[in-house]
């Protein structure tokens, strides 16, 4: 990998979120539903429709409106929502600042749980300890997140009186989410580490790697860790893609004003701007991660950075 | 013990392996003694338990495997029984492995430098800076070229041959007083084989350690090695000097292998091959397994396991042909006239 590769890479992502902001653009202009009617009300006259309709732009050609819409992004500019006619972008702002603690709180949650139980269940395979880690992730796969979110409400919030159970300003509001929300990612990564390191412990690299005498600690942090970590990297990418996406669900039972909830309400009320400019802004992000994980993997796997076998008997 | 320099040894070893089908008897009781400077060949099929025998001597048997009786000995001492911590001081000092397939027993993730450093920075408590200058020896002694580029490269970048030889130089930079290879050149190209054993008879030349070579390829192993051990079925079945082996096998197995060896065989005539697999090592039958295979078996050998003969005070062959009461068997035609043609022409050829 070279700079022409890491260029190459930078541009598709570009062309990535070009596509994927186009074709939301025109698919919200098949969405049923007049944004303008949903926005005034059924008993307005047809003449006031008319013109908030011309002064939205909403009456020029849909090539034009397209070629206006880029413009106006490459200026970093929104527009106002319909609904609450605020600046978009300030709506998205205050909204991601929600999800985004939210999300990284869970991501710490889940990356760090999921490998140390993954690891640690591997090493142990078959004995108890491996029995009760992975009893756990089964039960966090599989629980739906709205009712685990209930019953820690109610136990944590409720009875024991330990943490808010909604709103986040008061402190320790993003324990019980960002635990709910972090379990489930928690969990398939637990599981899927288990596997990654189970392969990775019986390889013959492991087994040489034991025969010259290297010790348990090093044999699985140094030596096992890394290698398994390359599988499961695009997991952890696109689980943190997830969360920074917003859990509807999650935010709606604690009443947290995040991006899943925006999303949803914009486009529950046709809010056009503001739904384009939440597609806009999770492309940016999730282009953005797995560009990251990208080139993570090139920083660890070698076989990634340089070509092979240059030196041939 | 007499004069002999014996490094290891070991007696009468039992292993099981137990798994979900039930529990497979890998090793059946084997004894072997390995002597500083000499080069033992364990000769069997896949599966034969050799591999086991191996790993045991490591202390890494797979997960489900365990001695049931028997012992080994290091310098006189019984290992069998040692903790995880006390393997982990002989294995990379005193006893080192090569791997069957060298493209994967390097950690791809690690420069070769750094796996070789770490080799001698845990065997002899050296710092990493001197490390450093002996890999780059070591890298010398193996034929690469001992250069800071090669030192930061990755495995990826070499072919199998190399990577082998990277391998060879991990487990020597223990200077080890046991070597063991499993099936070392079994991945490589005939050319490339050459060159290995070549360079692992070198290195013992210089090193003088005990060699445990293991392979399913007799005539490889007839090129290195002093003694060869023929295994079936968890078993040794004959175990005599390389020279004896070829010129007078004893056991209806090692003639089999011996006929199976292609440029043994006449030109223009269907390969010859051992009718039948080994059979499955969970719930063995009694008696002699290869019986089950063999046009040579006799009514006993479904019936109790045959000891060892001693043919001559180098030469052992468990089969109840060599008891004094069986009717006289002689091997294939073919086969003798092969060794008649051997014994004109290689006569003093042997490893010894």
């Amino acid at each position: 990998m070279n700079v022409h590769n890491i260029v190459a890479r930078l541009l598709w992502s570009l062309g990535v979120i070009f596509i994927v902001v186009s074709t939301t653009f025109f698919l919200l202009q098949i969405l049923p539903g007049d944004p303008v009617k949903l926005m005034m009300g059924d008993r307005v006259d047809p003449v006031t429709v008319e013109q908030v309709r011309e002064k939205m732009g909403l009456n020029k050609p849909i090539i034009q409106q397209y070629i206006d819409f880029w413009l106006k992004l490459l200026r970093m500019d929104f527009g106002d929502s319909y609904q609450l006619k605020l600046p978009v972008i300030d709506q998205i702002q205050s909204a991601s600042v929600v999800t985004l603690r939210l999300a990284f709180y869970s991501s710490l949650i889940a990356v760090i749980g999921g490998l140390l139980f993954g690891v640690t269940a591997a090493i142990f395979r078959g004995r108890w300890i491996d029995n009760l880690l992975m009893s756990i992730a089964v039960f966090g796969i599989s629980t739906p997140s709205f009712w685990f979110a209930l019953v820690l409400q109610l136990i944590f919030g409720l009875w024991l009186q330990w943490f808010p159970i909604s709103g986040y300003q008061a402190p320790g509001a993003f324990v019980l989410p960002a635990f709910t929300l972090g379990l489930r990612y928690m969990s398939s990564l637990a599981r899927l580490t288990r596997t990654s390191m189970l392969e990775v412990l019986s390889s013959e690299y492991l087994l040489a790697a034991k025969a010259k005498g290297v010790g348990s600690f090093r044999l699985i942090w140094l030596h096992a860790f890394g290698n398994a970590l390359l599988p499961i990297m695009t997991f952890i990418g696109s689980s943190l893609a997830d969360m920074m996406a917003g859990a509807i669900l999650i935010e709606h039972v604690f009443s947290l004003p995040g991006i899943g909830r925006l999303t949803f309400d914009s486009l529950m009320s046709r809010d056009l701007p503001l739904l384009q400019a939440t597609v806009v802004y999770l492309t940016v992000i999730s282009v953005g991660i797995y560009l990251i994980v990208d080139f993570l993997a090139l920083f660890i796997d070698p076989r990634l950075r340089i070509g092979g076998k240059r030196n041939v008997e | 013990m007499d004069k002999k320099d014996i490094i290891a040894k070991i007696d009468n070893l039992h292993i099981d392996i137990k798994t979900q089908a039930g529990i497979i008897q890998a090793v059946r009781g084997v004894s072997l003694d390995f002597e500083a400077h000499k080069t033992i060949g364990l000769i069997g099929e896949s599966g034969s338990g050799k591999s086991m025998m191996a790993r045991t001597l490591l202390g890494l048997l797979p997960a489900g495997g365990a001695i049931t009786s028997g012992h080994i000995y290091y310098n006189n001492t019984p290992i069998e029984t040692y903790t995880q911590r006390q393997w982990r001081n002989l294995r990379g000092k005193e006893i080192a492995m090569i791997f069957q397939d060298p493209m994967h027993a390097l950690n791809p993730l690690m420069t070769i430098g750094k796996q070789l450093s770490e080799a001698i920075v845990i065997s002899q408590k050296v710092s990493w800076k001197l490390a450093k200058i002996q890999a780059l020896d070591l890298l010398k002694k193996v034929g690469l070229e001992a250069t800071p580029e090669r030192y930061h490269s990755y495995p990826h970048q070499y072919s199998g041959g190399m990577r082998q030889r990277i391998a060879i130089a991990m487990a020597l930079s223990c200077k080890p007083k046991l070597l063991i290879c499993d099936e070392p050149t079994t991945a490589l190209d005939v050319s490339t084989q050459a060159q290995i054993i070549e360079l692992i008879i070198k290195l013992q030349k210089e090193y003088g350690m005990a060699i445990l070579f293991i392979s399913h390829d007799l005539s490889l192993v007839s090129q290195m090695a002093d003694e060869i051990a023929i295994v079936y079925a968890g078993r040794i079945v004959e175990h005599a000097t390389t020279k004896e082996i070829f010129l007078q096998p004893k056991h209806p197995y090692t003639w089999a292998l011996l006929s199976a060896i292609v440029h043994f065989q006449p030109k223009n005539e269907v390969l010859y091959t051992i009718e039948g697999s080994p059979p499955l090592l969970i719930n063995p039958p009694k008696g002699d397994l290869f019986s089950y295979r063999s046009e040579y078996a006799l009514d006993i050998d479904f019936q109790e396991n045959p000891p060892f003969f001693e043919v001559s005070p180098t030469h052992r062959v468990a089969s109840w042909l060599q008891d004094p009461r069986a009717p006289s068997v002689t091997m294939p035609k073919l086969l003798q006239k092969q060794i008649q043609i051997l014994r004109s022409q290689q006569e003093g050829n042997f490893h010894e």
